[in-house]
């Protein structure tokens, strides 16, 4: 909310101190966004600093400055300094052509930017002088709007140039005080050396009206008026509240008798409308607003339209309810009622549009139909226009429930719905109702008509009465205030100590609270305070929080949780040389379609926003993305990954798993240098030592691999999965081709992919932790090498294990350390080499006891695999 | 006049030794001089026997005498050349260190990554365990548990991400609040990390989806002085111990009272530069004593446990510390940025 400094101070008996604002709308739960000087004409005038200034080649008394004015730079003028981002600003620095023989390089001057234009009238256009554009102009202080003869700006100057000199170790006399003020007038003004950057010079030189931009959260509803503010910022220690005061209380004119007007309101949704007032203004005239009254709206944001419509605005503004003016002559005012709309009703708003009214929209009505859509917009029909001599002037209280609604069906926010949404005062509508007829009258004229009305739901606004245990605070809190300092603090922001009453004990109002004491809600409160803990942090506010000690609760176990598997996957990844990235989990449909087996086991948005569409069920599309784009910019190869979850849509329900997927694009050895060895892509075998790389260093090995036929996104005879304990822990293999044309990668290069199972991991490193020590022989090995020649169909891995089947306790181990299909071997054949280890645990073997054990071995083999022995 | 033959031998011996200079010479050398068979003292011990047997034994013992000084002398000059061989070998070994390494690239760490693993490891040191929860969650513990009304603009399809089906994109981590308290009794020290997604235009300040991490401690006697303590503990650890901190009142329906922390700007000290907006502080993030109806939501009575709980946005305080000026970089992975981390 954007307020006048001027409207703010008004309500204070006593000086406002503008320094301790920020301070007192933080402790009391606001915040001070901005405080900004609006002076006409300066919106587009900054601080710059002058790096260079070199005289002009063509011009004698010109010269040329480059000037420095960080951010601000505007395009064309049109953005104004505090809208440009830095984004914006292409370069901060300026070229400027002057004649000011006061200025030189290093003064921070004010610059008008191009698009200004000056209080003085002056228009500031880019403009060539000699030969050289100049994208600005430096100011005196006249041109800045300020005058000599103003006491507050000649003094202001003067002190200005006071302190300039100080800095400089001199101290003006008072003739040399005279001169410098008047220079500052004639001359550029150049400001002390301390000054920043690039700032509005309005900001700077206090120049015009002092507003402040507050923002204030959902909850704080009472923050929404000067009032409200005021009254914070006074409980905050900020100074004496004087709240009757002010600019309102003119006389009303009396002009002739007027017929009487009936005036009857009907409560047809109490639950909506539990209060409905109102009152009739005859006889005046609408017509322009007051200085006064439309400089203050626009300062706060408000457009001024009429002296009827501003005066409405304006103690809406003022005491934070909401008023609106129908014109009488367009109402029938002795039939008002709030209501619900009926069906098929419908109403043309002020702003021109015809909407139909959805059956629970409270409306305020009158027997031939709606006229307004309460505490949101008024309708057209009944609104006030130059004609309009006679008014109703409407001050209800609405809940905020129904406004909230109403707004959101209707897609329709005004001033008047975000104060409702939020919770007005329901005891200060009177209060409000008569306010406004007072400036009313004031600004336009007329008199109070009859009585005012107040119609209300039977005892609203009931009194809202709240429990507070002073320990409780103290045990919240950590803090130690009397249970009477309490009283106080709530007293000071309008709680009054309450007798419990009867009534409490019997809203069933629990045990808990007998020996409370009961303080009563001020109504600008009630949204927010209604419970013993909200009182609480009223109390808290008021000590600020600042003065609650800090204490760290003490702590009797330690967590029990280790870094989850998925960190040590992501750093021995790295340390095998991939790069972490982050990538998207909501992505386009399209792109996961070849990653599950049909699109209903995509979870998918209810409203796609672009390329936003479905959760992924893989994190591949992405990667290869990241490896599109590196390349597509140069770089030679991608190593990147990502953990991250994927999510699968099941019948009934939706699982997310975490996935460990790294790709290797490019040549992973690049064979530069004289030591490197030969360059070689990422293919199936260097993907293979990826996957049991990262899972020997954590302690898992032996692991088997099991041929993988249809991985989605990898090549069919190129893929396999490392399996333990029957768990699967990683997927590997080659990138299918089909992906290469689609996302643009090299082709005829191989690329691998490794996705790891971090669950799966985790679960089979949490199984092997119970595993004990298994003792290892210190006798010396036998090893033996043999080649034998099998059908080419026949997997390593099968030999292996037939291998390891018939060596019993005394073979060790089993490797394949080669493998051979060509001419050496007939057609459809190939021949594997394989190493056998035998060790016993209790003595050294020697080669009586091996050669039955290899024979039988080998012979196993021949007859299990139809394989013959290679000589 | 034998012994002066042995002495002249001993002479020579010496000089030649004097002047091997490698370890092959020094082998001749050895031979040549100390050889069992051929070598010359062991030729002038085989002349022994034409000796008068009263000079056998005083020739013997001088011939060893000097056996034994060419043998120390051949370990002191062998020393030497092995030692000066060694500092050849050194002065030839020497290697252009500036040329590149051998093997592959070291990766890198993802700055977001990087930010969150660093917040949870100080959490883990003040006590907190860490909990995940689903992305894909429910309105009951996305909003209604966390009191919010049900008309509330959180709510609307602009603010969420609904899916088909039912259900929604989780727009806060406090929802891990909920579903760990519905679960666990208290005492519970929890950090829950995590991605969360709200339908916001990408600008260079907001994106549809980014990180937070969400905290929540409940036991007995649990102060908002502990809250204070906590978090001014994490961001002295995170941004330097003398930083300042401070807590100003604010707003969030599942927390009372709420708080606001700001750190004292890391750029200016406090002084006022662009990155805090002049104002001298950042923004860390939302914090409160969780709110008595949110426990008894999930259970757990009010009147005996209270606590705190805060939350922070992870891609954010990576962007202030590192000074990244666009979070579009963060999801872009230009390698050139990632290696910058
Ligand atoms: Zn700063």
């Amino acid at each position: 909310m954007r307020i006048p400094l001027e409207w703010l101070a008004e309500k204070f008996a006593t000086e406002l101190d503008r320094s301790a604002i920020a301070t007192a709308l933080f402790e009391s739960g606001f915040e001070l966004e901005s405080l900004d000087w609006i002076r006409p004409g300066l919106e587009t005038v900054v601080t710059g600093r002058i790096l260079t200034c070199e005289s002009h080649p063509n011009a004698d008394r010109l010269r040329i400055c480059s000037v420095d004015v960080a951010e601000a730079r505007s395009h064309g003028g049109s953005s104004t300094p505090k809208g440009a981002s830095a984004a914006e600003a292409d370069s901060s620095l300026l070229t400027i052509v002057t004649a000011a023989p006061n200025v030189q390089a290093g003064d921070i001057v004010p610059v008008a930017l191009v698009g200004s234009r000056l209080p003085t009238g002056k228009e500031i256009g880019l403009g060539k002088l000699r030969g050289v554009e100049s994208y600005g102009m430096f100011c005196s202080a006249t041109e800045l709007g300020m005058a000599l003869e103003a006491p507050g700006d000649a003094s202001r100057l003067e002190a200005m140039e006071v302190k300039k000199a100080a800095a400089r170790g001199v101290v003006l006399d008072a003739a040399a005080r005279v001169r410098a003020r008047e220079d500052a007038f004639e001359f550029v003004l150049v400001l002390p050396t301390d000054t920043p950057i690039g700032r509005p010079i309005a900001d700077i030189l206090e120049l015009g009206d002092c507003v402040l931009e507050v923002a204030i959260t959902a909850n704080r509803g009472d923050g929404l008026s000067v009032t409200g503010l005021a009254r914070a910022l006074a409980a905050a220690g900020l100074g004496q509240l004087a709240l009757a005061g002010g600019a309102l209380g003119g006389g009303s004119v009396a002009g002739t008798p007027l017929p009487e007007v009936k005036l009857n309101a009907a409560l047809e949704a109490p639950d909506l409308c539990p209060r409905y007032t109102a009152r009739i203004v005859s006889g005046l005239a609408v017509g322009p607003s007051p200085e006064w009254m439309s400089r203050r709206l626009e300062l706060a944001g408000i457009r001024s339209l009429n002296n009827v419509i501003d005066a409405m605005n304006y103690v809406m503004l003022d005491v934070g309810q909401p008023l609106h003016a129908f014109d009488l002559a367009r109402i029938d005012a002795a039939t008002i009622s709030a209501r619900r709309a009926r069906p098929l009703e419908r109403l043309t708003t002020l702003d021109g549009s015809v909407r139909d009214l959805p059956p629970d929209t409270l409306v305020i009505a009158d027997a031939r139909g709606p006229l307004a859509v309460a505490g949101v917009m008024g309708g057209l029909g009944s609104s006030v226009s130059a004609a309009t001599t006679s008014v109703m002037v409407e001050s209800a209280y609405f809940l905020p429930g129904a406004i909230r609604r109403s707004a959101r069906t209707l897609g329709l926010n005004s001033e008047s719905s975000y104060r409702f949404e939020r919770g007005v005062d329901p005891e200060a509508t009177v209060e409000a109702l008569e306010r406004a007829c007072d400036l009313l009258i004031q600004v336009a004229g007329g008199q109070r008509l009859g009585a005012a009305i107040d119609v209300r739901r039977q005892g609203f606004p009931e009194p809202l009465v709240v429990p507070l245990r002073p320990e409780r605070t103290d045990r919240i809190l950590g803090a130690s205030v009397s249970a009477d300092d309490q009283a106080r603090m709530l007293a000071s922001l309008g709680f009054s100590e309450a007798q419990a009453g009867p009534d409490a004990a019997a809203s069933g109002r629990s045990e808990i609270y007998r020996d409370a004491r009961w303080f009563t809600v001020p109504g600008w409160r009630r949204h927010d305070v209604t419970r013993e803990i909200d009182l609480i942090e009223e109390i808290a506010q008021r000590i600020g929080y600042g003065a609650i000690l800090d204490t760290l609760p003490p702590l009797a176990t330690l967590p029990d949780s280790r870094p989850p598997v998925s960190d040590r996957l992501r750093e021995l990844l790295r340390g095998l040389g991939f790069w972490e990235v982050l990538t998207n989990s909501v992505v386009p449909a399209a792109s996961q379609q070849s990653f599950v087996s049909g699109p209903d086991e995509l979870v998918k948005l209810a409203r796609p926003m672009g390329d936003l569409q479905v959760m992924r069920a893989s994190l591949l599309p992405s990667l290869l993305e990241v490896a599109r784009t590196n390349l597509n910019r140069g770089a030679s190869r991608a190593l990147i990954y990502d953990v991250g979850r994927v999510y699968v849509q099941g019948e009934s329900s939706r699982t997310e798993l975490l996935q460990a997927t790294a790709l290797a694009i490019g040549a992973v050895a690049d064979g530069m240098w004289k030591h490197a060895p030969e360059a070689y892509d990422a293919d199936f075998f260097w993907a293979k030592g990826v996957a049991t790389g990262v899972l020997g260093a954590l302690g898992l090995v032996d692991l088997e691999a099991r041929q993988e036929g249809a991985v989605p996104g990898l090549h069919p005879g190129r893929a396999a999965s490392l399996v333990l304990d029957g768990l699967v822990l990683v997927t590997f293999g080659e990138l299918h081709p089909a992906l290469v044309e689609p996302y643009d990668l090299p082709t005829g290069k191989r690329a691998a992919v490794v996705i790891f199972h971090p669950d799966a991991v985790a679960e089979c490193l949490a199984r092997r932790e119970s595993r004990g020590f298994v003792p290892f022989s210190r006798f010396p090995a036998v090893e033996r090498d043999v080649a034998i020649v099998l059908d080419q169909g026949i997997v390593a891995g099968e030999v292996v294990a037939s291998a390891r089947q018939a060596g019993g306790a005394l073979l060790e181990r089993v490797r394949v350390f080669d493998r051979y299909a060509g001419p050496q071997v007939p057609a459809g054949k190939v021949s594997l080499a394989l190493n056998l280890r035998y060790r016993a645990p209790d003595r050294t073997l020697t080669d009586s006891e091996v050669d039955p054990v290899h024979a039988g071995i080998l012979d196993h083999l021949c007859r299990q695999h139809d394989a013959t022995l290679r000589v | 006049m034998t012994l002066t033959i042995a002495d002249e031998i001993r002479e020579r011996a010496l000089a030649e030794l004097a002047g091997a200079g490698s370890r092959a010479e020094l082998d001749e050398w050895a031979i040549r001089y100390l050889g069992r068979e051929r070598g010359e003292l062991s030729r002038l011990l085989k002349t022994i026997p034409t000796l008068a047997p009263a000079e056998r034994k005083p020739f013997g013992e001088s011939i060893n005498a000097i056996k034994k000084a060419l043998e120390a002398a051949q370990g002191v000059r062998a020393a030497e050349v092995r030692s000066q061989e060694l500092g050849q070998r050194l002065l030839e070994d020497r290697v252009d260190v500036t040329l590149p390494a051998r093997g592959t690239e070291p990766g890198h760490e993802h700055l977001v990554y990087r930010a969150r693993d660093e917040m949870i490891e100080t959490f883990r040191l003040l006590g907190f365990d860490v909990a995940e929860g689903p992305e894909l969650e429910d309105e009951w513990h996305n909003f209604s548990a966390l009191n919010t009304p049900e008309d509330h603009p959180s709510r609307d399809a602009q603010d969420t991400f609904y899916l088909q089906g039912g259900g929604l994109l989780r727009t806060q981590t406090s929802s891990v609040q909920i579903r760990y308290m519905e679960h666990h009794q208290p005492p519970i020290r929890i950090v829950a990390p995590g991605r969360v997604y709200r339908p916001d235009t990408i600008t260079p300040r907001h994106y549809p989806l980014f990180h937070q991490i969400e905290g929540l401690l409940v036991d007995e006697n649990v102060t908002f002085g502990d809250l204070k303590g906590t978090l001014s503990a994490f961001a002295r650890r995170t941004f330097g111990q003398s930083r300042k901190v401070r807590f100003r009142p604010s707003f969030f329906p599942f927390t009372e009272p709420s708080a606001e922390m700001d750190v004292e700007c890391i750029f200016c000290g406090g002084s006022g530069c662009r990155v805090c907006s002049h104002s001298g502080w950042i923004e860390m993030g939302g914090c409160g004593m969780v709110d008595p109806s949110v426990l008894t939501n999930v259970g757990i009575d009010p009147e005996r446990y209270t606590g705190f709980a805060f939350g922070m946005g992870i891609d954010r305080t990576a962007m202030i510390r590192y000074q990244v000026p666009d979070i579009r970089l963060l999801w872009e992975n230009d390698l050139r940025f990632l290696r910058q981390f």
